[in-house]
């Protein structure tokens, strides 16, 4: 179907609504006016009717388009007689006519105004005073005449230019149609090829993001791998300055290994000098012990001998008195014996005397070594503390950097990943730009199959204003 | 085929076309009486002092029923200047007379069948204003205004009293409105849309 035809079929369905819509409006009026209801109601719907009869009737819609211009007037008639006849009510003819310019057929407007001229010629013959309700002169109608005739030669001057402008748009139509077509192809692979470029700079975007979440990961990592590494380092200075410690521990209980070695060989001095000295004391016990038993013996039986011979010497009497002098050299001899117990007992107490005093010496020595060896013990101890600190801490720096190692090494693979991600995105962007400078291109052929299709519309558009300037002088001849 | 196709429309077209002409012809037909001076006072009034205004309404008409507002808006004239007189034609339902006479008109209810012959040719249609003045002499017959009368006419019968009071004599209005006898009724409305009791 053509525009044209398009449009008046348009053109009729919208004065068949707006005939149909005047019915409230003239209710209204017949209400104000006190004039007929059922006229109100009808005239709109019996021209309505008749509109769409003779719209089926004829398949060619320029006949009912012409009729329309009559129905309207019949329209406006029915207007003005619910108004009483009051001339206000005529304006609706002036607005119609214009109005039916949208059918672009001035035939229309010709049938609109042939009606209203038939009329009011006719009333003015048939009842020259009801026209203007005075004994108007045919000049006077004719005056009133000239603004719907001058207004009817617009409005068909008007719907005979749309009329031209609705061909034209057909002939614009068929030719640009081709062209259409193609610059709709084109658009749509531009559109494609735009929407595919959308999506590779989509990719790019995505990869660089990656890229740029890894590296941000990659550079905290480092920072943290940093961090790490100076704990280590600070860890293993620890650890250095408690092997400098252990070493000086070391040394210590090398020195205390030495003191405890001298003692050990003062302790075997002493030893020696105590066996020697007990040696001695033994010796001289022993010989006390043998005289004394010696001593004791003598005594013992001279005092038994002594006691025997006064005894006897008793018994004797006078004859006993040399007993008596016997009995009495024995007491002698015990005399003696008791002397050379005495001297046993000097010697005893000399053995005595040597033995305090080796027992001192001894003790006195033992009780050096003692303090010596607790001081030594003590020593050790508080160097074996140092030591199990020293290890702790060497242990736990130990363990420490094991962590600080482990987090580094996860440090170290992440920071591979980082990279292999990193890799793969950039090799994502590689790919993603040649698929767009593939696209590009593609663009590039599309925008210059678009050049071309504009020369052809600049020419064609060249073309329709020369035949617009021919029909403008043919319409001017 | 196409021939009866264009028969249709031409038939339709002049078929529209009567019917809007008589609707129009309602309101654009003059219905002054033909012989104005026919009308005589003593049918309708009498005992004039100075003028005598006598309209002629019918409550079917719808512009009858705007000089009928009109009257009701306002009260009679002074009567011992001016005697207005409304004459009603077929108020079968007494949707006027009543109304009017308690606002103090005279009126005199008629029915048209039964006008005079005489009268007949002089009262063609309504709404009619006719001014006598002390003498019984008709000095005005013809409409209120130029146009139908609607809600939006001016009318002013004193305005016209005033002038007449100045010597001046006031042209005639058309009588635009409805048709009194059956005759006129049948001329003006053959497709009975107007006048029912046709």
């Amino acid at each position: 179907m053509k525009i044209y035809e398009k449009n008046l079929k348009q053109s009729l369905k919208i004065m068949n609504i707006a005939i149909l819509l005047h019915i409230p409006v003239f209710l209204y009026m017949a209400n104000f006016f006190d004039t007929e209801v059922s006229i109100a109601v009808g005239a709109p719907l019996v021209l309505f009717v008749g509109q769409k009869i003779f719209e089926l009737v004829f398949k060619n819609l320029n006949v009912p388009a012409i009729l329309m211009g009559f129905s309207s007037m019949a329209l406006s008639a029915t207007m003005i007689h619910l108004g009483k006849g009051m001339i206000e009510w005529h304006f609706h003819i002036f607005v119609f006519i214009g109005i039916l310019s949208i059918f672009a057929n001035p035939y229309t407007i010709v049938a609109a105004a042939l009606t209203a001229a038939i009329h009011h010629v006719s009333f003015f013959y048939f009842l020259p005073e009801s026209v203007f309700n005075y004994n108007a002169s045919i000049y006077i109608v004719i005056i009133h005449a000239a603004f719907v005739v001058v207004e009817s030669i617009a409005c068909f001057f008007l719907s005979n230019q749309f009329k031209k402008s609705l061909d034209l748009q057909d002939r614009i139509q068929i030719e640009i149609e081709p062209l259409v077509v193609s610059i709709d192809s084109s658009s749509k692979s531009s559109s494609k090829s735009c929407s595919t470029l959308l999506d590779l700079t989509g990719s790019n975007s995505s990869a660089i993001s990656e890229i740029s979440t890894g590296a941000s990961r990659i550079s905290e990592m480092a920072i943290k791998t940093k961090e790490k590494i100076e704990e280590t380092l600070d860890l293993m200075k620890q650890t250095q300055s408690s092997v400098r410690e252990s070493s000086a521990v070391i040394k210590d209980g090398e020195s205390f290994l030495e003191s405890l070695n001298e003692i050990k060989n003062q302790m075997e001095d002493l030893q020696s000098l105590s066996a020697s000295q007990l040696q001695s004391v033994v010796d001289s016990v022993n010989t006390i012990s043998e005289k004394t038993g010696i001593i004791n013996d003598i005594v013992f039986q001279t005092k038994l001998l002594s006691f025997n011979a006064s005894v006897e010497a008793a018994r004797a009497g006078e004859q006993g008195k040399g007993f008596a002098v016997v009995a009495e050299e024995i007491g002698g001899l015990a005399t003696s014996s008791g002397r050379a117990s005495e001297e046993i007992s000097k010697i005893v107490e000399d053995s005595r005397n040597k033995l305090s005093e080796s027992v001192g010496t001894i003790s006195n020595k033992l009780s050096d070594f003692q303090s010596r060896l607790e001081d030594a013990f003590t020593s050790w101890e508080d160097i074996n503390n140092r030591l199990k600190q020293s290890f702790i801490v060497v242990e736990s720096n130990s363990v420490n950097q094991e962590a600080s190692l482990n987090i580094i090494s996860e440090g170290a693979d992440e920071q591979c990943d980082g990279v292999s991600e990193l890799s793969s995105a950039l090799s994502s962007i590689d790919d993603s730009s040649n698929k767009s400078l593939q696209q590009l291109r593609e663009i590039e052929d599309i925008t210059k199959r678009l050049e071309e299709d504009s020369k052809m519309l600049s020419s064609l558009q060249s073309n329709l204003s020369k035949k617009k300037q021919r029909s403008h002088k043919v319409v001017e001849v | 085929m196409v021939f009866l196709k264009y028969s249709f429309l031409f038939i339709w077209v002049v078929s529209v076309s009567a019917v809007v002409g008589v609707m129009h012809s309602w309101h654009y037909v003059n219905l002054s009486p033909s012989e104005p001076t026919a009308l005589s006072i003593e049918n309708y009034s009498s005992n004039i002092k100075s003028y005598g205004v006598v309209h002629f309404l019918t409550p079917a008409c719808s512009c009858s029923k705007n000089i009928f507002n009109h009257l009701m808006s306002r009260a009679p004239y002074d009567p011992q200047e001016i005697k207005e007189t409304v004459v009603l034609f077929d108020d079968h339902q007494d949707s006027m007379s009543s109304k009017l006479q308690n606002k103090g008109y005279e009126v005199l209810s008629l029915l048209s069948s039964t006008i005079n012959k005489q009268d007949k040719g002089s009262v063609r249609g309504v709404p009619l204003l006719v001014i006598y003045n002390k003498n019984k002499v008709t000095k005005y017959v013809g409409g209120y205004s130029e146009q139908a009368i609607t809600p939006f006419t001016d009318i002013n019968v004193a305005g016209y009293i005033a002038e007449l009071e100045k010597g001046r004599t006031i042209s005639s209005k058309p009588v635009i409105g409805c048709a009194v006898s059956k005759e006129y009724k049948k001329l003006l409305d053959p497709f009975g849309l107007k006048y029912r009791e046709i």
